[in-house]
């Protein structure tokens, strides 16, 4: 604590201190502009990159061979780059918060889905009477006592009735990570190499695998189609008459740059840093990686740090190249406090550094799931620096928060990270 | 926000914290008055329990290695009074999460609890499964899993399966008897470390080598261990079970499968309600001392009810959970916390503490 408030006092002294030379400020309506420009590009682009993936898929399920598959997996991390950047705009702005665990819930007990190895996965939990329901198995579910018909597997299917079924929120049954675990199944490497390797089969009519291959097929299909619908209302959400965008420019000033630097903040700290990574590192746990059956973690996290950044300096490259760009919070804040803006990029280009080692450890066969795994202290402090990074930039975000005098901003937290500087040698 | 649920006590899900700058209010208690308070606290109420636990945890030692040298029903029946009388000594001490706890994540490794992804299950079924003779070595335990190195892994292995399976010095039993000791190794640990190093830190707060800027600082860590831990309590121990209003879940209960459920919540209220004025220098006579006698008095008359309607409640929640009566009364209970989290945030405005990182906001 103490750091943190010496950090604040300096960095609102040397503000005050600076000379009064700077470039005006832009006007906060034309950052948030900007802003939800960019909102809206990101979440086209999601829209986009999910469509190919459906394309990729429909190819996969009119003739499943190990070449169709492996284009389907590839459309799927490259839907990932998009929509990863997207995630800096969900804390803060509560329509995409609200809407978030239909596409993105995580983590997830998948034996709801489909079958599972139960000696890496379990055969039971305290919290989950669905935990091995397999829908693609079983055409009837019993909840607490209800029978539930689940003989037609479709997109209403999924979202009105199997997804948080029995109000348990692992039971994630649509959005990217069910689509990730029907292309690539379990990863039963523990924290070995290797991702999850289902077989290209398990989608064939003529030769199944895995049983139940028709309902595997409508199910991947589902869930694909609901992807897009949903992506399709967020689009809608950043539209110039959009809900999530009106929201945000009724705000007065201040609590619309709160909003924005919540949602960077929380998305670094508490979600980032903590849930996804500092907690896997405690746990060693293969399963406790954000895409545990991809193992493309290491791109999921990058795109997650770069999406910060993309809305601290109002900039984003779009999947075409073209680059969405205009007055951003940096420029408002080096108006202001320039030192403060200096250390905020300064921990951006360290975050994404720490995130590029961990994406050239994964391209030499050190994934996310083997960085984390008990026996791997070098892949451990790897994954730690990347968590340090995020809590400095969340440092540099707290600060920022102070010399801009906002009142009342609440960041995401963690347990897993909370007082790190208590902790004795 | 629902999706980031964590699943770890005591401060757990969905956190955050305010970022708010430290205004002065009014007349707040002095320096000296701080250091007072700090250190009944450290030696009366902190140091104690560590000791107690670090003793029961010692015993629970040698009782799962007795159990393993001879597994019998009495040896069993002798391990699992053993935890029994560790968990009451944890939960005792549960809710102080600042100091030697925090070193090597002990906190987490004495406790990952919830365990909403089953991962605790699942890893010791692995551990179980490989037979793998290093892990049964306290160093290996150390750069282990946080699943499986703490006291709710001891519980599934005491208080579910059959005897049989501990026979014949089994790996199930080794094991078994490998966590009792890395327990009773962190907690040994904890106690000296807050002897030699923290408690020191906390007594000479403001030089050069403390941990903290001032006792007033140090305050605040202690007054967290006091208000933090009430919401958390109502949130994780009562309405998680209690569920949606659909349906109970008493797997949510903590310790469910050694039944104590509501014995933690009776003695986590206790601890608090000592930690708030069970030593002559104590947080209700600062706020007496602040002319907020009424305060003081509410609090601690909250104190007592909670604890009252507690007795009252029959367990265990496995089976005693489904009765509505059980229900009203957890709900109950419930709601005199809210009053009592209430009550306690309206204390600190009165002791000019701001908490801060108050991690559960937001939620």
């Amino acid at each position: 604590m103490h750091l943190k408030s010496f950090l604040s006092a300096s960095i609102i002294a040397a503000a005050l201190q600076a000379p009064m030379a700077f470039s005006a400020a832009p006007a906060p309506a034309d950052i948030i502009d900007n802003y939800a420009d960019i909102a809206l590009a990101t979440y086209e682009d999601s829209l986009f990159s999910a469509k190919n993936l459906q394309l990729s898929i429909n190819k996969l399920l009119q003739n499943p061979t190990p070449a169709t598959l492996q284009q389907a997996r590839t459309a799927w991390i490259a839907a990932r780059v998009p929509y990863q950047q997207s995630e800096a705009f969900r804390f803060g702005n509560s329509i995409v918060d609200d809407w978030e665990g239909r596409v993105n819930a995580w983590p997830l007990d998948e034996g709801l889905i489909d079958y599972v190895d139960t000696g890496k996965y379990g055969t039971e939990s305290d919290e989950n009477e669905q935990f091995r329901a397999n829908v693609i198995a079983n055409t009837s579910l019993r909840v607490g006592g209800v029978e539930i018909d689940a003989s037609k597997i479709t997109p209403e299917l999924l979202s009105e009735t199997l997804h948080e079924v029995d109000g348990i929120e692992a039971n994630v049954a649509s959005g990217y990570h069910a689509i990730e675990f029907l292309l690539w199944g379990q990863d039963l490497n523990g924290t070995n190499p290797g991702a999850g390797n289902r077989p290209a089969t398990d989608f064939s009519l003529d030769n199944c695998t895995g049983g139940h291959c028709d309902r595997r097929r409508d199910y991947l299909q589902a869930a694909t189609q609901l992807l897009i619908t949903d992506l399709q209302e967020m689009v809608g959400n950043w539209q110039d008459d959009g809900a999530a965008r009106q929201e945000l420019t009724a705000k007065e000033d201040n609590d619309a740059i709160a909003t924005i630097l919540t949602g960077i903040g929380s998305l670094a700290y508490g979600e980032l840093a903590g849930e996804r990574t500092k907690l896997g590192l405690m746990l060693h746990d293969p399963e406790e990686e954000h895409d545990c059956f991809s193992d493309n973690t290491h791109w999921s996290h990058f795109y997650d740090a770069k999406g910060i950044r993309n809305v601290y300096q109002g900039k984003y490259s779009r999947i075409d190249g073209s680059v969405v760009s205009g007055p951003s919070l940096s420029d408002f804040v080096a108006a202001k406090a320039p030192v403060a803006d200096q250390n905020m990029q300064n921990k951006l280009v360290a975050t994404e550094a720490a995130a590029q080692t961990m994406v050239d450890a994964a391209s030499q066969g050190q994934t996310f799931d083997v960085l984390i795994g008990e026996n791997n202290p070098k892949g451990n402090q790897m994954v730690q620096t990347f968590v340090d990074s995020l809590t400095d930039e969340t440092q540099a975000i707290e600060d920022i928060i102070a010399v801009l005098d906002l009142d009342g901003v609440e960041l995401e937290g963690s347990d897993s990270l909370d007082s790190p500087e208590k902790v004795m040698e | 926000m629902k999706q980031a649920s964590s699943p770890l006590w005591p401060t757990l899900l969905g956190a955050a914290f305010l970022l708010t700058l430290t205004g002065v209010l009014h007349a707040a208690p002095t320096e000296q008055q701080w250091k007072t308070v700090n250190h009944a606290l450290v030696t009366e109420h902190i140091i104690p329990r560590y000791q107690h636990l670090a003793e029961s945890s010692n015993v629970l030692k040698n009782s799962t290695s007795a159990l393993c040298q001879q597994p019998d029903q009495a040896h069993l029946s002798a391990a699992q009074q053993a935890f029994h009388r560790t968990m009451d000594d944890w939960e005792s001490v549960q809710h102080i999460q600042f100091g030697p706890i925090e070193n090597l994540m002990r906190n987490f490794s004495m406790q990952f609890w919830p365990d909403k992804k089953n991962l605790i299950g699942k890893q010791l079924n692995i551990l179980l499964a490989e037979q793998d003779p290093a892990t049964l070595k306290t160093d290996a335990l150390y750069k282990a899993s946080i699943g499986v190195k703490g006291l709710p892994a001891l519980e599934r292995l005491l208080f579910t399966g059959q005897l049989s399976e501990l026979e014949n010095n089994s790996y199930r039993c080794q094991l078994t008897s490998t966590i009792a000791a890395y327990i009773a190794e962190n907690s040994a640990a904890t106690v000296t470390e807050w002897q030699q190093a923290y408690s020191p830190s906390v007594f000479n707060a403001g030089s050069e080598d403390s941990y903290y800027d001032d006792h007033q600082e140090a305050a605040v860590d202690m007054l967290k261990s006091l208000v933090e831990p009430v919401e958390a309590i109502r949130d994780q121990k009562i309405l998680r079970p209690l569920g949606n209003g659909e349906k109970v879940r008493p797997r949510r209960s903590e310790s469910w499968r050694s039944e104590r459920s509501i014995r933690n919540i009776q003695l986590n209220m206790a601890s608090l309600q000592d930690l708030y004025e069970g030593h002559p220098d104590n947080v209700a006579s600062l706020l007496r001392q602040q002319g907020a006698a009424d305060q003081a008095d509410k609090i601690s008359g909250l104190f007592n009810d909670i604890i009252a309607q507690l007795k009252a409640i029959q367990g265990p929640l496995t089976t005693t959970l489904y009765q509505p009566q059980t229900v009203t009364q957890l709900q109950q209970v419930s709601a005199s916390l809210k009053q009592l989290d209430l009550a306690l945030n309206a204390a600190m405005k009165t002791l000019d503490i701001q908490l801060g990182f108050n991690s559960r906001d937001g939620d």
